[in-house]
């Protein structure tokens, strides 16, 4: 019981932290002052070390590592995208940036608290292989360089329009460079693309491994898997396009951000549709 | 002792005046030599920059005689009539002065408001006074006061930021496109003043490949001699276009010369790299409608222009927070400032108190004959140490008075009454 309480503690927590994470970010954009900005980058780091330590409880009250519910996965993905979000500030030009993620992190913040109930009271339900614990975790890694791609393509956005309608003033200036947003674009999606196909590989050799008896004959079929391919083959357009200089700047910035809301948009769907017919729930576990 | 400014500046008299009374770096130790000559004992110190040239003096005569004394000097080093410059000449004075200087180090005093030009400026002027030993206690501690203030006003506000002239818009926005400028490519089309002038900057940020392109070839190779660049003709435009990351077109051509068209192949050859196009051609030598064209950022003059002014307008937005600061600063000043009108007190009473205790110690030491030499000593040093002890908090405390007290000379003069100190001290 402590230790449960010790996780809800952590779990609002880590919310209240991405929330206050978010009003700095909003009052540097008020203000440009270096200490709201500074004061949000810790928010955010602090938030990101009691999701760490969520983890840490869960796995330690129940003896699993907690990855299978909703929550947990939102709670990975948020970490995640911390972590990304970390890499991508240690720049110091791009810590800016903040104003962009600490307000979409709060967002998911927020619903995860709302969505969470009673998670933490119940004991997080085992994968039925590390394949497929493997397979979760480079999934929402993934996503997570999906989306901090995509909050970095609006500010890409931002920037250029204020450029092209000759309002360059305030936030403007302390943004970093176009060139620089259009080279952190690029990395991300190099990194974040050879996961996701790792991650769709992962999850077909686990469905034609033989372990799940109970998943569909034409698991292939399914509009989870369809999707993942799609989307692979998505953002392979947008890798291989950058790589031979046909998407560059603007453009390439659109297609990442419509990428990421393709992504989003069906991954909600996805969950709308009836996915029992193909049994990958009940297989995994 | 009074504290004086004099000077003229942008806002007090025209440019002509103000050449007259320029003083460049060599001319200054003369200048501060011959003040001194004038006012023996005085902190001086000058400050000349093509928008203002000011005379900062400490000294113990009144304010209205320091002010004419600084005219008088002005016009006979410059060999300009006293009553010229009288007429265009300002004076602060006390906390006044100071507030003046901390104003003008922190650039709100400055032509161009926010500029981070004066600063360096200042400080020269702070270095070549002390290099020439013409500063005193008050000066020297009012400058470092300005640079701390101007430091604050920096880093508290936004006054500094986003450029206000045309050129340096222009780099500003290159940078917000490219970030470092250094290994860009810049092509000048036509010449003039303005556009060389752009160019330079660019050249200065680390542009290293310059194009010049001009309808005559002659043209183009004198300025690509001047800028170590390439000459290209003007019919060669659209192929060495799509090398170019900046342009710069300032031609005297009656129509567009360069259109969507030929940007829109550019971008494509590019595979998309942003473009940066600045025309500040009358009339216009690039369509318009090109800003239209994906990752191509077209400005002509009207559009620098109102970048430059929403920049002047964020900086005028932030004047009030930077008074305040600068405000701060001179109440902190000034109370340093006061708190020195206790310093002749403090050794007035440091003075009494070691005489009582020399006068008391010798009887003490008549009466105790017997004592050796090395407790003789051991007894001086012990009442040194008691009327030390004695003061310490006395002391301290009305320096503290001196500084937060409305009325501190209220307060020195009941110090001067309890220790029965001259009022003179």
């Amino acid at each position: 019981m402590p230790l449960i309480s010790a996780t809800v503690l952590c779990f609002t927590g880590a919310v209240a932290a991405y929330l206050v994470a978010a009003v700095l970010a909003l009052v540097y954009v008020r203000t440009q002052g270096e200490t709201s900005l500074r004061g949000a980058n810790r928010a955010m780091a602090g938030g990101s070390a009691l999701l760490v330590a969520v983890f840490i409880l869960r796995a330690v009250t129940w003896g699993s590592v907690p990855l299978t519910s909703p929550v947990e996965s939102m709670n990975l993905f948020l970490l995640l995208s911390t972590a990304v979000i970390g890499l991508v500030m240690s720049d110091s030009a791009m810590r800016p940036l903040q104003v962009y993620y600490a307000p979409t992190l709060a967002v998911f913040a927020v619903i995860a608290i709302v969505v969470s109930r009673h998670f933490y009271q119940e004991a997080p339900k085992d994968l039925n292989s590390l394949l497929l614990t493997v397979h979760v975790g480079l999934a929402c890694l993934a996503y997570a360089l999906f989306f901090v791609a995509s909050l970095t393509s609006v500010a890409y956005f931002v920037q250029a329009w204020r450029l092209k309608q000759h309002r360059p003033s305030g936030l403007f200036h302390k943004m970093p460079p176009l060139e620089s947003l259009d080279r952190s674009l690029h990395l991300l999606i190099v990194t974040g693309y050879p996961l996701f196909i790792i991650t769709v590989v992962l999850g077909a050799v686990w469905a034609t491994s033989g372990m799940q008896e109970g998943l569909s004959q034409t698991w292939w079929a399914s509009p989870k898997f369809v999707h993942s391919v799609l989307t692979a083959i998505f953002f392979a357009v947008a890798v291989h396009a950058r790589q031979f200089g046909w998407l560059h700047g603007r453009r390439f910035a659109y297609f990442l951000f419509y990428g990421f809301a393709v992504v989003l948009l069906s991954f909600v769907g996805l969950r709308l549709l009836d996915l029992r017919a193909y049994n990958f729930w009940e297989a995994s576990l | 002792m009074s504290l004086v400014v004099t000077g003229l500046s942008h806002h007090s008299s025209d440019v002509a005046l103000r050449e007259r009374l320029h003083f460049d770096e060599k001319a200054v130790p003369g200048g501060l030599l011959e003040l001194r000559k004038r006012l023996p004992g005085a902190g001086v110190a000058i400050l000349s920059t093509c928008n203002r040239v000011e005379v900062y003096v400490h000294h113990d005569q009144r304010e209205d005689a320091l002010h004419e004394e600084i005219i008088e000097f002005l016009a006979a080093h410059h060999d300009v009539p006293a009553k010229e410059i009288r007429d265009a000449a300002y004076t602060y004075s006390g906390r006044e002065a100071a507030g003046h200087l901390f104003r003008v180090t922190s650039s709100l005093d400055s032509l161009v408001i926010g500029e981070g030009q004066i600063v360096g400026q200042v400080h020269d002027a702070f270095i070549w006074a002390q290099a020439e030993q013409a500063t005193d206690k008050v000066l020297s501690r009012m400058f470092q006061h300005a640079f701390a203030v101007a430091k604050d006003v920096h880093t508290r506000t936004r006054i500094g930021e986003g450029k206000v002239s045309v050129s340096s818009v222009a780099i500003d926005l290159a940078a917000s496109i490219f970030g470092d400028l250094r290994g860009k490519t810049v092509a000048i089309v036509g010449s003039g003043e303005m556009g060389e002038l752009t160019l330079k900057s660019l050249a200065d940020h680390g542009a290293s490949r310059l194009i010049m392109v001009n309808r005559s070839i002659e043209k183009a190779q004198a300025l690509a001699e001047k800028f170590s660049g390439d000459a290209q003709p003007l019919d060669r435009l659209p192929d060495v276009l799509p090398r170019v990351d900046i342009l710069i077109t300032s031609t005297a051509a009656p129509d567009y010369i360069l259109t969507r068209d030929q940007f829109r192949s550019a971008i494509k050859a590019r595979g998309g790299t942003p473009m940066f196009a600045i025309d500040i051609a009358v009339p216009r030598d690039v369509d318009p409608a090109v800003n239209d064209v994906d990752g191509v950022y077209l400005y002509d003059m009207d559009g620098l222009q109102e970048a430059a002014d929403a920049n002047m307008e964020s900086r005028r937005g932030e004047i009030d927070t930077a008074m305040a600061i600068v405000d701060t600063g001179v109440q902190s000043f000034s109370r340093w400032l006061d708190s020195l009108a206790a310093e002749p007190a403090i050794v007035s009473m440091v003075d009494e108190m070691n005489a009582i205790r020399a006068d008391e110690l010798a009887k003490t030491l008549r009466a105790l004959r017997d004592l050796s030499p090395e407790q003789q000593e051991e007894i001086e040093y012990l009442t040194k140490r008691i009327v030390n002890k004695i003061l310490q908090r006395p002391l301290s405390q009305l320096k503290r008075e001196m500084s937060d007290h409305t009325d501190p000379h209220s307060v020195l003069h009941l110090v001067r009454r309890l220790f029965g100190l001259k009022e003179s001290s």
